[in-house]
């Protein structure tokens, strides 16, 4: 375990009767770093945290986290906070009391708990007072999340922290975690909201079926197959500008714009070839995201296509979410052959 | 973490209801019981209990707590134990107790203790509440037999228990009570740790309850031979502690067997629980 580990995921694996939900997989988080687990549904992400938390056993492999082996009810997870599957509450005590129940539950006092802190960060301070049961989805989520941080947790484990919640407040738990982030908290944040993921995190774990796909930071996953959109004020001459700028692999219509796959060339490498050739350029953008080099990456499970619900956008239905609806060839921006309908910025 | 556990039990409706409909059953049978005894002094008390039921209000406790312990007590003890560890696997939140951390023995035992604190509550406030109205209307005297005060067969009957003598003996007779509910709140504990189901825990529990009582009345030589080992057979061992004579053989036999059906249910529920998947 190198020492700036936080996390060492070895081997693990994990069965329920025939089904291997997590096979022979390993990988580690660094002290400071916000770290992506990502997968489709079904792919191992929940079962791999719930191993981490000590609450599920793995059958083989181990996990350390913060330099001590997680079995059931570890130590070193006291300086943990967690946030699995949604939030846990007791439904007829207020969020507050909730809040100072968990944290008692550890035969700690309420001091150190930060509760008032916690809420504050999670936007919950007018109606912490409330009973859990009166609270909206978002702010039992949001709950959840302040949950996680009481007595400002080494490390962060969120599983799906946004889902469900809108526009607003996912930009609200965003914000908070990159804030946390600065401060040097490190955090393993499981999502299928890629376009979130992106935003967050600067590693990223991708499994599938178990098994580790790739692992690295969020460009190297997103690989060199990175494009561009271009809107320009007269396309048939920018078709032709582009097919002769070194370093582009391919280009194509993608009406009222182009898709340039950029290949070793930069965006700022096309702008100037088009300016020099006289096109006026509207519109530049990257185009290649986490979302389709996610799509090449993870396989659909059997006898199912990745569905929106797989591998939703920026506010779970957004426009990015309509491109997972096309069939798997039009997604592979590399290939060049047809142009990414419906996808955003 | 017994106190957190405290408070959150206790700020559950269902624990108030619980302990209401205590107090209201024993009002209830107390006032029925106790206008009976006065219109007809010569009636003995119920399950063969040969007191008079006028001569002390004591009696009225007793009688109260004997209807209590068929059905009422039983069934307040299965939601006690049953209940907790399958609501916190329904809320969600027994994951993050876990990964607090809490040993999972601590959080096991922290709610049977409150739940045995909470059903005992439920249960002592019935003969209490019942032995306050036998006190409003028969006052407080040593306890005669049916006989004696009654018929006055028996002349010149000395009183068969003091007031001293009924109360100490209340005392062991609630303790039994609890103990033959407690058995059964054991497989609730057990059912609640395993299928992590409210329901499932408690009607499983009273449905072992009912089939209990109903194996033991069936006759039949096979029906005997388990008779003794089932968790009802020794219920009613209790009473010969107010019926002077006779021998506690029976409330012995049901101690031993309540205590193991309570050890064995309660360890299962331990093993289960510290190897389980948490996966709710």
């Amino acid at each position: 375990m190198s020492a700036d580990a936080v996390i060492e995921v070895v081997g693990l694996r994990k069965s329920f009767g025939s089904v291997v939900a997590v096979d022979d997989l390993s990988f580690s988080v660094e002290r400071g770093s916000v770290v992506g687990l990502l997968g489709a549904n079904g792919a191992g992400k929940t079962t791999t945290l719930r191993m981490m938390l000590g609450l599920i056993r793995p059958r083989a492999g181990s996990i350390t986290v913060l330099g001590e082996r997680i079995a059931f009810g570890a130590k070193v997870l006291a300086r943990v906070g967690s946030f699995v599957e949604g939030p846990g509450f007791i439904p007829h005590v207020s969020g507050r009391h909730n809040l100072e129940l968990y944290w008692r539950a550890g035969g700690r006092h309420a001091g150190p708990a930060g509760v008032e802190e916690a809420l504050s960060v999670a936007g919950l301070g007018d109606v912490a007072s409330r009973p859990v049961k009166t609270y909206s989805h978002g702010m039992r989520q949001r709950l959840g999340f302040a949950q996680a941080l009481l007595g400002k947790p080494e490390l962060l484990v969120l599983d799906e922290p946004v889902n469900g919640l809108d526009p607003q407040q996912i930009v609200f738990v965003r914000e908070a975690l990159l804030r946390l982030a600065a401060e040097g908290m490190t955090i393993l944040l499981s999502s299928h909201l890629l376009w979130e993921v992106e935003q967050t995190c600067d590693q990223l774990v991708v499994v599938d079926h178990g098994r580790l796909v790739k692992a690295g930071t969020v460009a190297e996953v997103i690989g060199s197959a990175s494009s561009a959109y271009v809107e320009t004020d007269d396309g048939d001459r920018a078709l032709d500008v582009l097919r002769h700028v070194r370093g582009i692999a391919s280009v194509a219509h993608a009406p009222p714009g182009i898709v340039v796959q950029l290949g070793t060339a930069s965006r700022c490498d096309l702008v100037a070839a088009l300016v020099a050739a006289g096109v006026g350029v509207e519109t530049v953008m990257p185009r290649h995201n986490l979302e389709s080099a996610f799509l090449e990456m993870v396989a659909p499970p059997e006898g199912e296509e990745l569905g929106p619900e797989d591998c939703l956008g920026a506010n779970g239905t957004a426009e990015s979410a309509a491109m997972v609806d096309l069939p798997a060839p039009a997604l592979t921006a590399a290939g060049g052959a047809e142009p990414l309908r419906g996808v955003g910025p | 973490m017994i106190a957190a556990e405290f408070s959150k039990q206790l700020r559950r409706w269902r624990t108030l209801v619980l302990i209401g409909i205590c107090v209201v059953v024993a009002l209830f049978v107390a006032v029925v019981m106790a206008q009976n005894a006065h219109n007809h002094p010569a009636t003995g008390g119920p399950g063969g209990l040969n007191v008079s039921m006028t001569s002390s209000g004591l009696v009225i406790g007793v009688v109260a707590l004997f209807f209590a312990s068929h059905l009422l007590t039983p069934i307040t003890f299965l939601v006690y134990y049953g209940d907790p560890m399958s609501s916190e696997a329904k809320w969600g939140s027994l994951r993050y107790l876990l990964v607090r951390p809490v040993s999972r023995s601590r959080v096991l035992s922290a709610k049977v203790i409150v739940s045995t604190v909470l059903a005992l509550a439920s249960l002592v406030v019935i003969p209490v509440v019942a032995s306050l109205v036998g006190i409003a209307f028969f006052g407080l005297h040593p306890v005669l037999s049916a006989n004696a005060a009654g018929t006055g067969a028996a002349a010149g009957a000395a009183p068969v228990l003091s007031v001293l003598g009924t109360v100490g003996r209340f005392v062991l007779a609630t303790g039994y009570v609890a103990l033959d509910s407690a058995a059964l709140a054991g497989v609730a504990v057990l059912l609640a740790v395993v299928t992590e189901n409210v329901l499932a825990a408690v009607a499983s529990a009273a449905g072992l309850y009912v089939l209990s009582a109903i194996l033991g009345a069936l006759p039949g030589e096979f029906v005997s031979h388990i008779a003794p080992a089932l968790p009802t057979h020794y219920f009613d061992a209790w009473l010969n502690l107010f019926q002077p004579g006779t021998g506690l053989g029976a409330m012995t036999h049901g101690v031993v067997t309540q205590l193991v059906w309570l050890v064995l249910t309660l360890g299962a529920a331990y093993v289960v629980f510290n190897r389980k998947d948490i996966t709710c």
